[in-house]
């Protein structure tokens, strides 16, 4: 989209074809792995090692046939990149390494498991409309909608959403810098994400899986072979994760601009470093338990079963997945602090200790995992694993210090994205708020495994970080669109969430104080007219999002052509057009203030020099 | 068809970065062995099965430790330039690292540990996923002499080559470290 | 500034409903059947009534902030307070987060833990503690009561004001033992045992009150919704005769509860 581009539109083949290669080269690969380890050991390419293996060649193929075959391996074994990263639309269907291409695979990718998990919701809460099954054709596929939901939403979305597509998007050039430090591993850590979205769809075919999104042994071995499915496709979005944590962790430290000093690097960069920590550190643990969780069932080993330790599944399990809700959270705790600022033109309150409030969180977080399992572990670990849970609270209350202190007494425009944001702090406060309630181990006794709990994390995730994602792409839509949105089906679509989202899922601390327990797909009687109120406003709260994606296709084509800096921001991505250029700034950034000063308390600078000797890219004589 | 990539000199800046995003790489990687490493004692304690084949392991493991050098020997001819010296250590390097697979893989299949037993499973666990790195590490080699032989690497440009030769150094420490644990701890 | 007293105010004003509407929901609290359960209760209450005040506070600085100050859209003056920092709004909000939450890990956690640990080390030196070994499997209980030779039934019954000692088993996977009115839970992990105590203090019944019922609590597969028990918590002499009746030996039988789980 930038003037030197070719600007004959590109016709079907041509968008197409990488990814049609990726899926037949995924398709022969797991064939051929699955007959070929069949043949091998008398067995069906049907059963769970073939299925394995399949998967894992499948995954290679995949990767080849999207770009990898001519971008990656054949320079590794010293021929030349041939590949072409296309122009235009072509770009965004095939390997590219473009930072800003990638992160706009990330959004598709997330936004395409955002609807299909959130399809899957409207039929779970029309399966509990009523007390009785009359939705789903029995149980076991109730729970295999509610697994795929959860995983879908907790491994596709809310890591990839924010982190994968505006971490991607929006780091290097918060930083300044032309793109990140290993561009040719991001363009391949994108792959990773459809088979894992693909991976969990498909489930079914295997028979499904009915663990939800935890996946707990010895259930997880014995139940259907979907399961594995799970494993893998968990694993696979496990790579991508690591692989960006590492790019992300290496931009911010080595690529900030000139003048672009610690204490002035932006709140969603810090946000995004400190995720990126816990990424690098805690998903190779998940990958070790989902590869046990294979074995057990494939080999079979016996990890988990009865004569092994039913509950290490959990305790790696939720050593990864409680950093893993920090992950999603500290990125929309970010995207807050970027912009309330912007909206009260009031200089950022506390960064500081914002800053400490991330780290330290992100420090604690590898410490609390065991509340998940007070109910199940032994008297000794609850009153230590308590006390760290209670604590965490106390840097989590930074970031609301900033918040407050920033909103207060500012000039405050209530455009789409600052609504969002708003309303994602009041949703959060609510989500970990309730959290205290389950922190607390005799109160946790009876909420446990209750629709109290489901309530806590949808208004943690659903209510923080959706809101945040939607606040983020509301306010950098202008950015990576180039067009401004229609503001007033913006507000409309806020206003409709926070109303609907709010009426779904409060009622739902009520059914579990009452006795629900989760994850069923029947209920007693006395339970309905709560959970037909529930499902009745989750439907009119999914219905919104039409309104949402109706508004933001329509403006990417037709809306009003945005400036280069609509809001008035002051941080560097709005320092350049809107769409950036390829290589995202006429000439490095040279920075000579914070980015959330206003008024008098000191004007900064944007300073920008002609000095290409600063880049630390240098660019190939290729094509670009 | 795009003109001839020439591979111009890295900056002090750029193999700065490299390496940094290399040793976060190599801390995540580490984490996987730091759990499957975890999970040994949790499940076996300090014990160690009576019949592992403590002989295979330690030739295995000799093997391993006599990758190295040539390995070491080819970084040294890369900073000088010479591409073809560079491939012969790297070809060395990565035939006996395959030598060394091939007896992991023939432990596999001849260890006596019951798999079933929790030491076994977590024995074959850890095996499994360092044998993964194996591969991993062979295939960079075999890519890198490839490209070694070809010419590819320079006085200016060749921070590929020791990125991969240190992998594959964490490769074989891993291996002494798993051959430490789970064959005489 | 008359924001701060305004704003003061309001929260004092807002509390105060907040904590009669807290009042009102205790009234009319779902059933709490057992000393434990009351516990439990008392916990979640008791953060209900401190959280709902800091609750009520930030919430009243947001809204009240997104009225008192907002602008239109496309003003462009900055604010006219600009300040990074502010030690009287910083420490203040610091040090009573800080207090809060280490307040809270004592009291209702250490202090509500020890309670629950005091009654269940008191049940297990109590010669009157029915033990009733619970044996689950996918997807229904069978309860024991080996000092009473009734085996294998699928009615829970149980004495009030007598403590209990549930003996947990799993044939299987992880199911979790939950009594909704009793206010307490319990994992069953296969392959190990676990204890858990409670004293049923109100005489109930799954025909009464639904929330009387053994429900499972931690998903098992497909006959998770449905993995329920019927339970009858019944006077004294009622027990005795359904003991009486459908046993070998006598209520009171000598012998130590087996060890403390």
């Amino acid at each position: 989209m930038s003037a030197h581009t070719a600007s004959r539109r590109a016709n079907f083949i041509e968008i197409s074809w990488p990814i049609v290669r990726a899926t037949v080269f995924a398709g022969a690969g797991y064939f051929a792995a699955a007959f070929g380890v069949a043949a091998i050991r008398h067995g069906s390419y049907m059963d769970q090692v073939s299925i394995v293996f399949g998967f894992a060649l499948g995954l290679v193929g995949w990767l080849l046939g999207g770009g990898a075959l001519e971008a990656w391996v054949l320079p590794w074994f010293g021929h030349e990149n041939t590949w072409n990263e296309g122009h235009g639309i072509t770009r965004f269907f095939r390997y590219n390494t473009d930072h800003k291409v990638i992160g706009v695979q990330y959004m598709w990718a997330a936004g395409f498991a955002f609807f299909a998990a959130g399809m899957i919701a409207m039929g779970m809460r029309a399966e509990l409309f009523t007390p009785q099954l009359d939705f789903f054709t029995n149980r076991a596929w109730y729970n295999t909608a509610m697994s795929i939901h959860g995983s879908l939403m907790l491994f596709s979305v809310s890591v990839v959403a924010i982190v994968g597509g505006f971490g991607n998007y929006f780091v290097p050039l918060l930083v300044g810098a032309d793109d990140m430090v290993f561009p040719q591993v991001n363009g391949i850590s994108w792959w990773f994400v459809l088979p894992g979205i693909m991976a969990l769809l498909l489930s079914p075919l295997l028979g499904g899986f009915e663990t939800g999104w935890t996946g707990y042994a010895p259930l997880a071995t014995t139940d259907e072979a979907g399961q594995l499915f799970y494993y893998l496709g968990v694993f696979s979005l496990g790579i991508s994760s690591m692989l960006t944590g590492v790019n992300v962790i290496a931009t911010a430290v080595y690529m900030r601009a000139p003048g672009l000093t610690w204490n002035r690097l932006p709140m969603f960069v810090w946000a995004m470093i400190v995720t990126s920590v816990l990424n690098v550190l805690w998903v190779p643990v998940i990958g070790v338990d989902m590869m046990m969780g294979v074995m057990d069932r494939v080999v079979p080993t016996a990890f988990f079963g009865a004569k092994g330790f039913p509950l290490l599944w959990q305790d790696l399990f939720w050593l990864f997945g409680h950093p893993e809700v920090y992950i999603i959270m500290l990125t929309s705790w970010g995207l807050w602090l970027e912009i309330i600022p912007v909206f009260t033109r009031k200089t950022l309150f506390g960064y500081r200790w914002a800053v400490i409030g991330f780290v330290v969180i992100a420090l604690l977080s590898g410490t609390v995992w065991v509340h998940h399992m007070f109910t199940a572990v032994s008297a000794a670990r609850l009153i230590p694993f308590m006390t760290d849970t209670e604590i965490i609270s106390i840097p989590t209350g930074f970031i609301y210090l900033s918040v407050l202190g920033t909103l207060f007494q500012g000039r405050v425009r209530l455009t789409t994205p600052m609504l969002f944001a708003l309303f994602s702090a009041l949703n959060f406060l609510i989500g970990g708020g309730t959290g205290i309630f389950l922190a607390d181990v005799p109160s946790d006794f009876q909420l446990q495994d209750t629709f109290f709990v489901v309530a806590h994390f949808h208004y943690t995730i659903l209510g923080g970080m959706i809101f945040a994602w939607f606040a983020g792409i509301y306010y950098w839509f202008p950015k990576f669109s180039g067009r401004m949105y229609n503001e007033f089906w913006g507000k409309f679509h806020a206003w409709w969430m926070m109303v609907f989202f709010n009426l779904t899922f409060f009622t739902m601390f009520i059914s579990g104080l009452n006795g629900m327990n989760r994850r069923i797909a029947t209920y007693l009687p006395d339970l309905t007219r709560l959970n037909q109120f529930t499902s009745i406003n989750a439907w009119a709260f999914g219905a919104g999002f039409f309104v949402a994606l109706v508004n933001l296709l329509v403006s990417a084509y037709r809306g009003e052509r945005a400036p280069a800096n609509p809001w008035g921001g002051k941080t560097l991505e709005w320092a350049t057009t809107s769409p950036p250029p390829h290589e995202n700034f006429e000439t490095i950034p040279i920075v000579r203030g914070d980015f959330y000063s206003y008024g008098d308390v000191e004007e900064p600078e944007m300073g920008v020099f002609p000095n290409p000797s600063l880049s630390p890219h240098q660019h190939t004589t290729g094509d670009d | 068809m795009p003109a001839p990539v020439t591979y111009e000199k890295l900056t002090a800046r750029q193999v700065r970065m490299y390496w940094g995003g290399f040793w976060l790489l190599v801390l995540s990687e580490s984490m996987i062995f730091v759990t499957v490493f975890a999970v040994r004692f949790l499940m076996a304690y300090a014990n160690v099965a009576p019949d592992v084949d403590k002989l295979l392991g330690g030739l295995v493991t000799l093997i391993f430790v006599l990758s190295v050098a040539p390995a070491r020997g080819a970084v040294n001819e890369i900073r000088k330039g010479n591409n073809d010296r560079a491939a012969g250590g790297l070809l060395a390097t990565a035939l006996r690292g395959t030598l060394a697979f091939a007896g992991v893989i023939v432990d596999f299949f001849t260890e006596k540990i019951p798999a079933a037993s929790r030491f076994g499973e977590s024995y074959f666990l850890a095996a499994g996923y360092h044998a993964l790195h194996i591969v991993i590490g062979l295939v960079v080699l075999y890519a890198l002499y490839s490209s070694a032989r070809k010419g590819r690497f320079s006085v200016d440009n060749h921070w590929s080559v020791e990125a991969g030769v240190v992998f594959w150094n964490f490769v074989v420490i891993l291996y002494i470290i798993l051959y430490a644990i789970y064959f005489w701890v | 500034m008359r924001d701060v007293p305004i704003l003061a105010v309001l929260w004092v004003v807002l509390s105060a409903i907040g904590e009669w509407v807290i009042q009102i929901l205790v009234n009319h609290w779902p059933l709490i059947a057992s000393a434990q359960g009351e516990e439990t209760k008392f916990a979640f209450v008791f953060l209900f009534r401190v959280g709902a005040v800091v609750f009520i506070g930030i919430t009243l600085i947001i809204v009240y902030s997104m009225i008192r100050w907002r602008v239109p859209e496309d003003d462009t003056l900055d604010s006219p307070h600009q300040y990074r920092s502010n030690w009287r709004f910083t420490a203040p909000w610091i040090i009573v987060t800080a207090l809060l939450n280490l307040f809270f890990i004592v009291h209702p956690g250490i202090t509500g833990l020890a309670n629950i640990w005091g009654m269940a080390v008191a049940a297990a030196k109590n010669p009157n503690t029915i033990e009733v070994d619970v044996e689950c499997q996918q997807w229904s209980w069978h309860f024991s009561y080996p000092k009473l030779g009734i085996f294998h039934t699928t009615t829970l019954v149980l004495p009030v004001n007598t403590p209990v000692k549930f003996v947990l088993h799993s044939d299987d996977v992880i199911h979790s033992f939950w009594v909704p009115s009793f206010g307490i839970k319990k994992d069953v992990i296969p392959g190990e045992e676990r204890v858990l105590y409670v004293t049923p203090n109100k005489i109930t019944s799954t025909k009464d009150n639904l929330l009387t019922r053994v429900q499972c609590a931690e998903l098992c597969g497909s006959g998770h919704s449905t993995m329920r028990a019927v339970v009858q918590v019944e006077s004294k002499s009622d027990f005795e005769q359904w003991a009486k009746k459908n046993g070998s030996s006598s209520l009171r039988s000598t012998g130590s509860a087996k060890g403390a789980g």
